[in-house]
């Protein structure tokens, strides 16, 4: 597709949307090419579709998965983000509106949906915490971390959508639920990490979310990292790891391994995860930097020392 | 309570089945006996009918579990009475009631613990071989499927001739995975006679087997098995006396289950707690026993026996007509070939193979002008864009070519005809599809870790990073264009000899997994 052909089509795509979703388009759009701007990637000499095309052409990859966040309505999955970026390499930013508008197409809840940026923030995925629906080791002791976690500023705890394709702020009876005063939002608003971290406190073991987790780790340009407590899910998944649906504690450890640091609740955790890191050459990479914190025992979890300890473990994730 | 033992029913279908379940428990408990108590295990009177004889075994062999407290008599004495191998569950409940018990309440609770796997164990009414004096090969799913990918080869090169060489006997899983059971004549075919008699039907049926219990002995796991096989495997390593070594081939589902359909790993965490219990792991490449050892360090903090992990590459075998250039094999490449260099890209068509990542860089360089072939050889594979892809630029007239299934015979064609082959995996055990190129003397390009670095270490490879597009279209349009890089590769593919056989890795593993099984640390 020439380069011309590829603007007619974006731009006939886009007159197609009407009313609130045009609106809601061009809002979108806008904001994306303001975060690229602030960002100081920007050229800011053009604007609309025309500027997030060259934005796109000049940016690198974590402009196109920003572009694909906001615009598609859905944080991207891995695939997605390769496939528009080899699209943009090959028919430059026109082309790759296209694909972001054909990936858009396939998300209804577009119009149910409120689109945010969260700059310069600290995203906290409490995902399992709020419903303890899941098994996860060190439940208690995450959730006491994230209390006092929460009390920083740029703190915002998220928990992935009921569709599992977006992060959104955790509502005021979840909050409650967590024992934690902080931020919250409404379920149909959802939060875009740039220039932020994404810590991962609780768990994300299915293959949609955490296949979109992995690809805000590898290609975003957001930091973070995983607060950890072992994986005896995996060493002692025996019997149980029938039953277990689709959920797998290894695609836990995959998002983990997208993410730049890891925090090991204690020294057992620290050797379980040091033993994982070993097996990620295969793959062809390094996997996270592992600190140990050994928290306090649970009975001392108002103390100084606990308050230290996840201080400790707050500076090795943010970086 | 409802037991197994049951005097038959005087209803003719189901009493000739009872009858015919109770007879195989009388003839496998009168092994157990033989094996555990030798002459105090004979019952003194051979006229007693079928019931009284199992009852009175029962009698003895339970006093026995009682008093000695042994969890190898355990788990065979439950093994012979189900006619299935217990899990972990069942064991753990014997060990407690056996600690409770006396002799006569712990047969009434074996009688009852014993019930359900003996309805749908699937051995129920057979017949029991005890092993403990040579190895004991599970080779079910090799048995049991035409499927002939990795794994299966591996076992069809390996076991026949262990076969040969060795006294061994070769298992599969009864119809619900309860308990080893003895091949059938097809079966047997499918692993030891693959070459000349692969075409036996999938499903074989009506043929008798016999049940195998290996008990003091050594299990061998070429393949990975089951979650409902697992269970039983793990409970067999912690409690009958033998002890399983096993081929690690790699641990993708555990570190890459991007790369994986979205439903698998089930079967693969199940067989996680098997490698725990194991006591070798032969490893297929030095990564993939990097990733083994990488897990056995992760199970230290729980304190049990560490495997011991030994890196034994497999071999490079090259069929003799893999350089014969009058193979011709297939029309239609060569005449599709048009005197243009050919690319070839073997592999099936999943997201862990990459093949995206080679057509984005063949795509770059056909509009950059440069003028090649590109050949996809390999069937199988799922879910990904790749179909989509191919049809999009064929469209452009791009000269490219997809067969998905070919013979050896096209394959080696192709390879040889090759200028080079494309191999960046994105994570692999071993990386056949490189050695065999080399073989040949066809450079490759490939990733720059993992088991292809290994293989690529001694010459004719150009490394890339699989993950940067980039550097592998660099790579390609180098080996495309620049001669004098292409010929230095290529003569040390040519170069490259490997020496190793099937007929090497045969002995070598045997004494890695069977010679040398629970030696040394790891």
């Amino acid at each position: 597709m020439s380069a011309r052909t590829a603007r007619l089509t974006a731009l006939a795509r886009v007159a197609r949307l009407t009313g609130a979703r045009r609106r809601q388009w061009d809002a979108r759009v806008a904001m994306v090419v303001a975060a690229i701007e602030t960002d100081g990637n920007g050229s800011a000499a053009r604007t609309g579709l025309g500027g997030l095309a060259s934005e796109l052409e000049r940016g690198g990859v974590r402009e196109t998965w920003l572009a694909l966040a906001v615009l598609g309505g859905a944080l991207p999955g891995s695939e997605l983000v390769v496939r528009v970026r080899r699209r943009l390499e090959l028919d430059g930013g026109w082309a790759a509106i296209n694909e972001i508008l054909a990936a858009r197409a396939k998300i209804r809840h577009q119009g149910t949906v409120e689109v945010s940026l969260a700059h310069h923030l600290a995203l906290i995925d409490v995902s399992g915490l709020v419903d303890g629906s899941i098994r996860l080791v060190g439940r208690g002791a995450a959730i006491a971390t994230v209390r006092q976690w929460s009390q920083r500023p740029e703190a915002r705890l998220v928990v992935w959508t009921s569709r599992g394709d977006n992060l959104r702020p955790i509502t005021a009876a979840e909050a409650a639920h967590l024992d934690v005063d902080a931020p919250v939002g409404r379920a149909d608003e959802i939060l875009v990490p740039w220039q932020s971290s994404y810590l991962l406190a609780g768990i994300v073991d299915d293959p949609d979310r955490a296949d979109r987790a992995i690809a805000l780790g590898v290609y975003s340009g957001n930091g973070g990292g995983t607060l950890g407590f072992g994986l005896d899910p995996v060493l002692n998944a025996e019997d149980e790891a029938y039953y277990n649906g689709p959920r797998r504690y290894a695609w836990h450890l995959a998002v983990a391994r997208s993410l730049p640091r890891l925090v090991a609740g204690s020294t057992r955790a620290g050797l379980e995860y040091q033993g994982w890191k070993r097996m990620l050459p295969a793959v062809g990479l390094d996997g996270p930097d592992i600190r140990v914190v050994a928290f306090p025992l649970r009975e001392l979890r108002s103390s100084p020392d606990w308050a230290a300890a996840t201080d400790t473990a707050w500076i090795h994730l943010i970086g | 309570m409802t037991t197994t033992a049951v005097r038959p029913s005087s209803s003719a279908s189901g009493g000739a089945a009872s009858r015919a379940i109770t007879h195989a428990q009388r003839n496998r408990l009168a092994t157990v006996a033989n094996a555990i108590l030798g002459d105090d295990g004979t019952v003194p009177d051979r006229s007693l009918d079928d019931y009284d004889a199992i009852l009175w075994y029962l009698g003895k062999l339970c006093d026995r579990v009682v008093l000695e407290r042994r969890d190898d008599e355990l788990w065979l004495l439950f093994t012979s009475l189900a006619g299935a191998m217990p899990g972990e569950s069942d064991m753990e409940k014997g060990i407690d009631a056996r600690s409770r018990f006396t002799g006569s309440e712990f047969m009434d609770w074996i009688i009852a613990a014993s019930s359900a796997p003996a309805v749908w164990g699937g051995g129920a009414d057979s017949a029991m071989e005890l092993v403990s004096d040579r190895p004991v090969v599970d080779v079910n799913a090799c048995a049991r499927s035409d499927r002939h990918t990795g794994i299966q080869r591996v076992e069809r090169e390996t076991i026949p001739r262990w076969n040969a060489a060795h006294d061994i006997v070769v298992v599969a899983w009864t119809h619900r995975d309860g308990a080893y059971r003895s091949l059938k004549e097809k079966e047997r075919a499918r692993v030891f006679d693959w070459h000349t008699a692969h075409t036996v039907d999938s499903a074989i049926s009506g043929e008798e087997t016999h049940l195998v219990v290996p008990w003091r002995t050594r299990v061998v796991l070429p393949e990975v098995p089951s979650a409902r096989q697992s269970t039983r495997l793990r409970a067999l390593a912690r409690f009958s006396g033998s002890d399983i070594v096993l081929i690690g081939y790699d641990l993708i589902p555990l570190t890459s289950p991007e790369y994986l359909p979205k439903d698998s790993g089930p079967d693969f965490l199940g067989y996680l707690g098997v490698v725990k219990r194991s006591a070798v792991i032969a490893s297929i490449s030095e990564s993939a026993a990097e990733e083994f050892r990488g897990l056995v360090d992760a199970m230290l903090p729980q304190q049990l026996p560490a495997p011991k992990v030994v890196s034994h590459p497999l071999p490079v075998d090259i069929p003799s007509n893999a350089w014969d250039e009058t193979l011709v094999a297939n029309k239609d490449l060569a005449d599709a070939q048009q005197g243009l260099p050919v690319i070839v890209c073997v592999g099936s068509h999943e997201p862990r193979k990459n093949h995206l990542a080679v057509l984005h860089a063949a795509e770059r360089l056909w509009r950059d002008g440069v003028n090649f072939e590109l050949w996809f050889m390999g069937g199988g594979g799922w879910g990904t864009y790749f179909d989509v892809r191919v049809k999009q630029l064929k469209r452009r007239g791009r000269r490219l070519v997809v067969r998905k299934a070919v013979s050896d015979r096209v394959l080696w064609d192709a390879i040889r005809r090759a200028r080079f082959t494309v191999f960046p995996s994105l994570h692999e055990g071993f990386g056949l599809p490189v050695a065999e190129s080399l073989s040949v003397g066809t450079p490759v390009i490939t990733t720059n870790y993992g088991s292809t670095a290994e293989i690529a270490e001694a010459g004719g490879c150009m490394l890339v990073d699989p993950r940067d597009d980039a550097q592998l279209e660099a790579a390609m349009r180098s080996l495309l264009y620049d001669e004098s890089v292409f010929q230095q590769l290529r003569e040390q593919a040519i170069s490259r000899i490997f020496t190793r056989t099937w007929d090497d890795y045969a002995v070598e593993l045997w004494d890695v997994l069977v010679n040398s099984a629970g030696e040394g640390a790891r």
